[in-house]
């Protein structure tokens, strides 16, 4: 709780303060400038109040002065509301003369607040009553957001009540131009509120920072406005013919919803719906205004002109003028005046070889561009910085410019080294000779006498065919490398892969065996060694014990295997051949071995290819 | 001996790499006789104080399609014996392309810089690539190309081992990632070295200025002097545009500077 009650006190007191910080105090008169005997108004504004009470001011010799009422005035812009109470006050001049009226001072919450006197001069000849009014633009117009007003609002407020004006200071620009635009709001005894900041089409032309807009009040054309002046910076970019605007401005109109009451200048009220108030969505357009971008007049144009426009100041200085060969010295140039300071470039310094010179810093400080040049003599022959210019074209004098300073001055002492040289020989306090610091030489290091390697020009190793090939080829060793060792690894982990990829070597050793024997004529032991050949080959294509190997067992298993018939038959023929002379030897001739042994290799083939 | 065969292939495989590492360059050398003969003509100038007819002699052998470290050592010399300051630093930067760690190129580099009108404050290098810049000045585009490739047949090499030596297979995997790291690392520093080596370019007249943009009429931007060394973005008609070592770019026409590569 007791935090609670400190937190308010604080917020409490912060909005006070916050208060006080924007209360402020306007006396303005509607003419300075009056004839005898015409009336004119004087207005006392207190911003930041809604409600105040109103100040006397007696009448005196020669001046009438009679209160004529007060206004109070709520308004928010892009958010940010503000509010004011204008006492009005008609004052009449009996005499030829100069009247002072004022200081006024008002208290508001214990606080004084001031502003300062003004001045009526009234004369016995007559005077215009009021200032030519701004021409109201021809397509100003009032748009209500379609399907929210019930009851047109343009039969409501015409032209004169409220409308908008653009103005730029000059119709001819040259490239890169500062010129002044002004949008000016005009409202006649309207309550508005959310009032958007104005857009409009700027082709041709860059803007700057816009400023907050300005509140004033005016009489134009015998009625009095309040007005809401938007300011902003422009500068040409292209040269040509272009069209700034339309503007339009946004934002959100009172009335009344029986359509009878009056509203003050800008009463935004928060509430105002609550009170009999409707608000409508509006759209005020200015006219647009035709301007030329000039380009830079050919004549008389300086070799070291940048493209700065405006009217410049331009001065130039060193900070040290003694300085020792090697240390720095800066060179500060300021440029200070009117025009776009973006545009202002780095003067021109033009060095002798005497100097070595960086590139210069920039600073924009209080509307000054400040270059600082760091120049670095390299001798002692640098007896002074060169003049240094700085062009612009002036717009207003239509013509360039170009202001010099310098030259400077400069006392270049030699470097430490030298002076040492100057005391050559001399003796020192602990009576050791000093001799002079060694002079080092400087120059490039001598050629090479060797040529080294050379390589053809432009040609890379990374992209060499021989290389990239030879890559390639480790890396598919490295590949069959790995496959051979994975198969080495399978047949000693898998003794029936490795009886299944043994068995055709062996087969083929059998095979030439029995070839000898045929050629020995030596018929049973060709037939013995046929089907010895038979067993392992099978025993090891299937995985079995050669003593189970069978005409049977064969045939069953290669029948799963969708062997041809043929070569079954054959396979059986050779079998029950085997079974035969083993047993009966002398039945058949060395022809039916030979043909056997043929019928052999085949089969073993046929099963070869088979897998 | 149940792996004899394998051994015997790995065996092969190494000797032949080992083979084809010493006998590639000789490969690409080519008769060196008479390029020989024309870098010593060019040093008999040189030391006679014959600077320009040195400096032809040594771009005889670069106009026969040939480069070395020595050859663009030397010319630099001879460019800058002569007063071309711009030629003098372009062909040191060549040489360093050939012969990053000669300190007698260093010097003579430094030296020459030192004559450049002005100086220019370069920008700051992002920490990350500060590494990969020690590294790719440390060694020869040829030189990081061989150390990838013999990361990469290391890398075979250590599991070749560890196949024929299944003991060995759980010490394989910190230097298969090394290597793998290193091959990484290498071929970054390649790519940025290649790339820098094709867009660098030096200053070869006395003084210019980049502008806004690709035509005489363009507003002037910066000055560039003599041997300064800028980086080519991109290039149209005439023109390219350059960027300073400060980060600054604009226009200047393509017979103002010369690239390095």
């Amino acid at each position: 709780m007791k935090k609670f009650l400190i937190v308010a006190i604080f917020v409490l007191s912060m909005s006070m303060i916050s208060e006080a910080e924007n209360v402020r105090l306007e006396a303005s008169l509607e003419r300075e400038r009056v004839s005898i005997g015409n009336p004119v108004y004087l207005y006392l504004t207190i911003y930041g109040v809604r409600d105040t009470g109103r100040l006397d001011l007696p009448s005196r010799d020669g001046l009438q002065v009679k209160y004529v009422g007060a206004s109070t005035s709520i308004s928010i812009v892009n958010g940010v509301s503000s509010e004011s109470v204008t006492h009005t006050y008609l004052v009449l001049a009996l005499k030829k003369g100069e009247f002072r009226i004022g200081p006024f001072i008002v208290n508001y919450g214990g606080l004084e607040y001031k502003a300062d006197a003004v001045t009526l001069i009234a004369s016995d000849t007559p005077q215009s009553s009021a200032s030519p009014p701004p021409k109201a633009p021809a397509q100003a117009t009032i748009r209500p957001s379609s399907g929210q007003v019930q009851g047109a609002p343009g039969e409501i407020f015409d032209r004169d009540k409220i409308f908008l004006t653009m103005d730029i200071g000059k119709m001819l620009v040259y490239i890169n131009e500062e010129v002044p635009l002004n949008i000016k709001l005009y409202v006649d005894n309207l309550g508005l509120r959310d009032i958007e900041y104005p857009v409009y089409s700027h082709e041709g032309f860059s803007t700057g920072e816009r400023s907050e807009p300005e509140r004033r009040r005016e009489i134009s054309g015998g009625r009095r406005y309040e007005t809401l002046i938007f300011k902003q910076k422009l500068f040409g970019i292209k040269e040509g013919d272009y069209i700034l605007g339309p503007a339009k401005i946004g934002g959100k109109v009172l009335v009344r919803n029986n359509s009878s009451g009056r509203g003050n200048i800008f009463n935004d009220d928060f509430f105002s719906s609550r009170f009999g108030y409707q608000a409508f969505p509006i759209e005020i357009v200015s006219d647009p205004i035709h301007v030329t971008i000039l380009p830079f007049p050919e004549k008389g144009k300086p070799a070291n002109f940048q493209g700065t426009v405006g009217n410049f100041n331009f001065d130039a200085y060193p900070v040290f003028s003694r300085v020792k060969v090697g240390d720095p010295v800066t060179l500060r140039m300021t440029i200070s005046g009117e025009g776009n300071l973006d545009t202002v470039t780095a003067p021109s310094v033009e060095l002798p070889d005497t100097f070595k010179t960086y590139e210069p810093q920039v600073t924009i400080n209080d509307g000054k561009k400040i270059y600082e040049q760091v120049i670095i003599p390299k001798s002692a022959d640098a007896k002074e910085i060169p003049a240094v210019s700085f062009s612009f074209f002036n717009p207003s004098s239509k013509k360039y410019e170009t202001i010099n300073r310098g030259p400077f001055p400069l006392e270049v002492s030699k470097d430490p080294e030298s002076e040492i040289g100057a005391r050559m020989f001399s003796i020192s306090s602990d009576g050791d000779m000093l001799y002079p610091k060694e002079k080092i030489g400087e120059d490039i290091v001598h050629v090479k006498q060797k040529m080294g390697r050379i390589y053809p020009k432009g040609k890379f190793l990374y992209n060499n065919c021989l290389f990239l090939v030879s890559l390639f080829i480790f890396t598919g060793l490295f590949t069959a490398f790995y496959a051979i060792h994975r198969k080495k690894e399978r047949m000693i982990r898998d003794k029936s892969y490795a009886r299944f990829l043994k068995a055709p070597k062996k087969a083929r050793r059998g095979i030439e065996t029995a070839r000898r024997d045929l050629e020995k004529k030596d018929i049973p032991a060709f037939y013995d060694t046929i089907f010895k050949v038979f067993q392992e080959y099978f025993a090891g294509k299937f995985n079995l014990p050669k003593g189970n190997i069978t005409a049977q067992v064969v045939k069953d298993k290669l029948i799963a295997r969708g062997i041809n018939e043929a070569r079954l038959k054959e396979l059986q023929d050779i079998f029950t051949k085997c079974e035969l002379e083993r047993y009966a030897p002398a039945l058949s001739g060395e022809k039916d071995a030979k043909e056997i042994f043929e019928k052999v290799r085949h089969i073993i083939d046929y099963m070869e290819k088979m897998k | 001996m149940k792996n004899g065969t394998s051994t015997r292939f790995f065996v092969i495989v190494v000797f032949l790499s080992v083979f084809c590492c010493f006998l590639l360059p000789e490969a690409w050398a080519g008769d060196a006789e008479s390029r020989m003969e024309l870098f010593s003509k060019g040093n008999d100038y040189y030391e006679k104080g014959e600077y320009e007819n040195a400096a032809g002699e040594y771009e005889k052998i670069i106009n026969e399609g040939y480069a070395g470290g020595a050859v663009y050592y030397n010319l630099a010399g001879a460019y800058f014996k002569e007063g071309q300051l711009g030629r003098a630093i372009l062909n040191y930067e060549r040489a360093k392309c050939f012969m990053p760690r000669s300190a007698d190129l260093d010097a003579n580099y430094k030296f020459a810089r030192r004559k450049i009108k002005r100086t220019v404050s370069p920008r700051k290098e992002i920490w990350l690539l500060r590494p990969v810049r020690i590294y790719s000045d440390f060694f020869t585009v040829r030189e990081l190309t061989w150390i990838i490739s013999a990361m990469y047949l290391m890398i075979l090499i250590v599991i070749a081992v560890t196949i024929i030596a299944p003991a060995l297979r759980k010490y394989r995997l910190v230097p298969v990632i090394l290597l793998i790291t290193i091959i990484l690392f290498t071929s970054f520093s390649l790519v940025v070295k290649s790339r820098e080596m094709c867009s660098s370019a030096v200053v070869t007249i006395p003084e210019t200025s980049a502008l806004f943009g690709p035509f005489d009429t363009a507003t002037k931007f910066f000055d560039l002097y003599e041997g300064m060394t800028v980086k080519v973005l991109k290039s149209k008609d005439d023109w390219c545009k350059v960027k300073r070592v400060d980060g600054k770019a604009g226009w200047v026409k393509n017979n103002e500077v010369q690239l390095v590569r």
